[in-house]
């Protein structure tokens, strides 16, 4: 049935753990099989201390090396015909279901904001001086000094909804000179342990940092092993799995959470006339076929001001432009439940748009734009936009009113004069970006990821402050304030 | 348009339970004129159908939206719910008088084959609650008709009350069916003989029913966390009532079906076991290409149901529920997922995993 020799490897173990303290495991249901490595039961106590010991060298590691070993590695993997990123370009396709070139794009976009410049920016708009990882620096608003830690060991549990995405979190806990465990999601678990392989022959410390495997969702005592020795745990997904998580995190451990999002975008009538309607839908497209739309990033919704005839006429536009993104972009070959959902959405929304005179639904074989009057409404997914009229700027801010706490990225196409008092009105919801049409799929490393500083969270602060040695005027700081 | 008393309509309903009761009418041209009327009668069903294909199934999520209903002239006289438990809605399903009649001989007829099979007035036993108590609830609808029609009326039980499953009332029901030496049929939901032979075994007690004795579960173990193999619970029924191989019959309904499909035969074909389900001249399964929607012969899919005593709406569903398509007939493999299953974006979706079936 499976064959542990063929099946390819998804994991990633470091070179120090024992291999006699490790179990073969293949996983894989009616799709592709995979191989494994995963400490036994008994082995994670160890592993624990391996790891801590590894995140030791880490910390004596300069984060300029750091920034360098993965800028090195990034590089290569931002080259389409890289070997490495063909083969795992082709494995992700295979698990996903999704056409090559949408993890190819998928990989474009993530991958380069790894490189040097991106990650430098990053560490600066969190940490300030990224050198505070490297030992106490200057810190003026304080009148002393800082140095920022890590925690310990990262757990992060990934889904597999967007091909690459396992790397961000891997990254960011390599920047904060974490040591981190990796659970791969069994709807994507190839591209994690190759990019730590990668990381690995870069520089050995940060692969001796790392550890990616798998474990069921019923195998109660590897989680809670694992669980055992995280002092973080990041943790992506739905509200179950996140509450599962959660529960399973003591109060000695910091929980974070990549939960459930909602995405949209925001068009104006000035804009629709200033950019035309060509270009627009060609923007509204591509941020729709993206991931396939299944990024949190990712737009569900479309709101267009405008009257239900002209609107319904810009879907029209939509619909050419998604069509011609497949045709250099096609979705890809879902595997069957997926295929079967996709089936069974489009005959809801069909019949939805039957049922009603405002309704309207335009389908291709890989989208569909459905022009309606409720935002929350049937399901979408593999780039079925849902496009709703609105009557302006301000009606669209009440329509998204009830998720505002799910909000996430909000495209917003609209004049100079039209933009700051929406923005101002988006950001009180809670949105957690605002681009423009066209740029959701792209968002930069140093974006507030669900709003937090998500680089930062990783780290513990140590300040040094009313002590002698931090700064030249110590006499007034420092002195004067223990007289 | 046309009404529920034009001759066109009276005849074609008329050919329906002719077609039930097993004479010889042309099936396919049946389901052409029960196409046309939908159409006529439903400028939903017509733009529907312009949209994707003559004959779509209704995708079973209309039923909480729009439930579809072709006779404005012909109120309903009934209407069954799904249990609505688990967001989205209730499903509604209506029928006029003459639906009402066209699925009680759907009902009895396909009970006769599958149900009792030849068994004179066997003891029924039911796991469901009576249909006083659970009005909207077809499957009680549906079970107390057969047991009232084709049981004893002396030795047959229902065993579901306000608390759930008596234990004793059905204990006391098999041992008199025993002692009198009568052919037991006990029909109810998997979930509840799951539940039944647990407790039983518990109780330390088990029978070995007279000869012919039959069990029928119906519906599946959606909703359920832990799985189940279809064998699991066979085992289990075997263990505690004495009935096995091809006297164990699962069946399929749904509040969105006036028929249902029974098991063809003992062959585990699907997945987890699940055996194929069989065709009547008035009810069939098929199973559609989930890339295409195209009929698919063999290999898995999407399930459609062609249901021709559906006279009061369009004769197809789109259930929802993944299937098998096999040379041994349809098996049924579990409900299909609408929403995003994988990862971090939140789709608007009220109407996520349907709720347990009527027939849970």
């Amino acid at each position: 049935m499976h064959d542990a020799a063929v099946a390819e490897r998804i994991s990633w173990i470091p070179s120090w753990a024992d291999p006699d303290a490790l179990e073969l495991v293949v996983a894989g249901g009616d799709g592709p099989s995979y191989s494994l490595q995963r400490p036994l039961l008994g082995a994670w106590r160890d592993v624990g201390a391996g790891l801590r010991e590894a995140r030791r060298a880490l910390q004596a590691t300069p984060i300029a090396e750091i920034v360098e070993a993965i800028d090195e590695v990034a590089a290569q993997w931002c080259e389409r015909d890289w070997p490495v990123r063909r083969a795992a370009c082709a494995r992700a396709a295979a698990a996903t279901g999704f056409s090559e070139e949408v993890v190819d794009r998928s990989f474009d976009v993530e991958l380069r904001n790894y490189r040097a410049d991106s990650l430098w920016r990053a560490l600066r708009r969190e940490l300030g001086d990224p050198a505070v990882l490297d030992g106490p620096r200057p810190d003026p608003v304080l009148g002393g000094l800082t140095t920022a830690s890590s925690h310990g060991i990262v757990l992060a549990i990934f889904t597999g909804n967007v091909p690459g995405l396992p790397a961000l979190s891997i990254v960011r806990a390599l920047l904060t000179k974490s040591a981190f465990v990796a659970k791969v999601a069994a709807a994507e678990p190839t591209f994690a342990g190759e990019f730590v392989r990668t990381l690995a022959e870069a520089d050995p410390r940060l692969g001796d940092a790392g550890l990616v495997t798998y474990w069921e969702r019923d195998d109660v005592d590897t989680r809670a092993a694992v669980f055992a020795l995280a002092d973080v745990v990041i943790a992506y997904g739905g509200d179950e799995s996140c509450a599962a998580a959660r529960a399973a995190t003591g109060p000695h451990q910091r929980f974070l959470e990549h939960g459930h999002r909602l995405s949209v975008g925001l068009v104006t009538r000035a804009f629709r006339a200033g950019e035309g309607d060509a270009a627009v839908a060609r923007a509204i497209a591509r941020d729709t076929s993206m991931f396939n739309q299944h990024a949190c990033i990712a737009p569900q919704a479309y709101l267009v001001e405008g009257g239900h005839d002209d609107v319904a006429r810009f879907c029209a536009t939509i619909a050419h432009a998604l069509d011609d993104h497949a045709r250099e972009c096609p979705l890809g070959d879902p595997p069957l439940e997926q295929a079967a959902a996709l089936q069974l959405r489009r005959a809801d929304a069909h019949y939805r748009a039957a049922a009603s005179a405002g309704r309207r639904l335009w389908a291709g074989r890989d989208w569909a734009v459905a022009l309606d009057d409720e935002l929350d409404a049937a399901a979408t997914g593999d780039r079925m936009l849902r496009v709703l009229p609105v009557d302006g700027p301000a009606a669209a801010v009440e329509l998204l009113r009830p998720y505002g706490d799910r909000l996430q990225n909000v495209a917003v196409g609209a004049t100079d004069a039209e933009t700051p008092a929406l923005v101002q009105a988006l950001a009180g919801l809670g949105a957690t970006r605002v681009c423009a049409p066209g740029a959701m799929a792209e968002p930069s490393l140093a974006w507030r990821h669900d709003g937090r500083m998500c680089i930062a969270e990783l780290v513990r602060w140590c300040d040094v402050e009313m002590h002698p040695w931090t700064s030249p005027d110590r006499e007034e700081q420092g002195w004067a304030a223990t007289r | 348009m046309y009404r529920h008393s034009d001759a066109a309509v009276a005849c074609a309903h008329e050919d329906v339970a002719r077609l039930i009761a097993g004479e010889p009418v042309e099936r396919d041209a049946l389901l052409d004129r029960l196409c046309d009327i939908a159409e006529a009668n439903s400028p939903v069903v017509r733009d529907y159908w312009r949209a994707t294909a003559r004959g779509r199934g209704i995708p079973d999520s209309a039923f909480k939206t729009r439930p579809p209903y072709l006779f404005p002239d012909s109120p309903p006289v009934r209407t069954f719910t799904t249990s609505g438990t688990t967001g989205g809605g209730r499903g509604r399903a209506s029928y006029s008088a003459r639906g009402m009649e066209l699925m009680r001989l759907s009902i009895l007829e396909s009970a006769r084959r599958r149900v009792v099979n030849g068994l004179d007035r066997p003891a029924i036993v039911r796991l469901v609650p009576p249909e006083a108590a659970a009005p909207h609830m077809v499957m009680a609808y549906g079970m107390e008709l057969i047991a009232t029609t084709l049981g004893d009326p002396d030795l047959s039980a229902v065993v579901v009350g306000p608390e759930g499953i008596d234990h004793g009332a059905l204990a006391t029901a098999l041992d008199r069916a025993c002692a009198e030496g009568v052919p037991a049929v006990l029909i109810g939901g998997s979930l509840a003989f799951l539940n039944a032979c647990e407790e039983l075994e518990r109780r330390g007690l088990r029978w070995a029913l007279p000869p012919g004795s039959r069990v029928v579960d119906a519906g599946g173990f959606k909703g359920v966390t832990r799985r189940v193999a279809v064998d699991d619970l066979r085992s289990a029924l075997t263990r505690t009532f004495g009935v096995g191989g091809d006297r164990l019959v699962n069946l399929f309904g749904m509040t969105e079906l006036a028929s249902q499909l029974y098991d063809r035969c003992d062959v585990p074909v699907g997945p987890g076991g699940e055996r194929p389900k069989g065709a009547f001249p008035y009810v069939q399964p098929e199973v559609l290409d989930v890339r295409t929607l195209a009929p698919v012969d063999d290999g898995p899919g999407l399930l459609s149901v062609v249901d021709l005593c559906l006279v009061d709406r369009p004769p197809v569903v789109l259930t929802g529920d993944m299937a098998l398509a096999t040379p041994h007939g349809v098996a049924i493999t579990g409900r299909a997922q609408r929403g995003q299953s994988r990862g971090c974006s939140l789709t608007l979706d009220r109407m996520t995993a349907r709720e347990e079936p009527a027939y849970a």
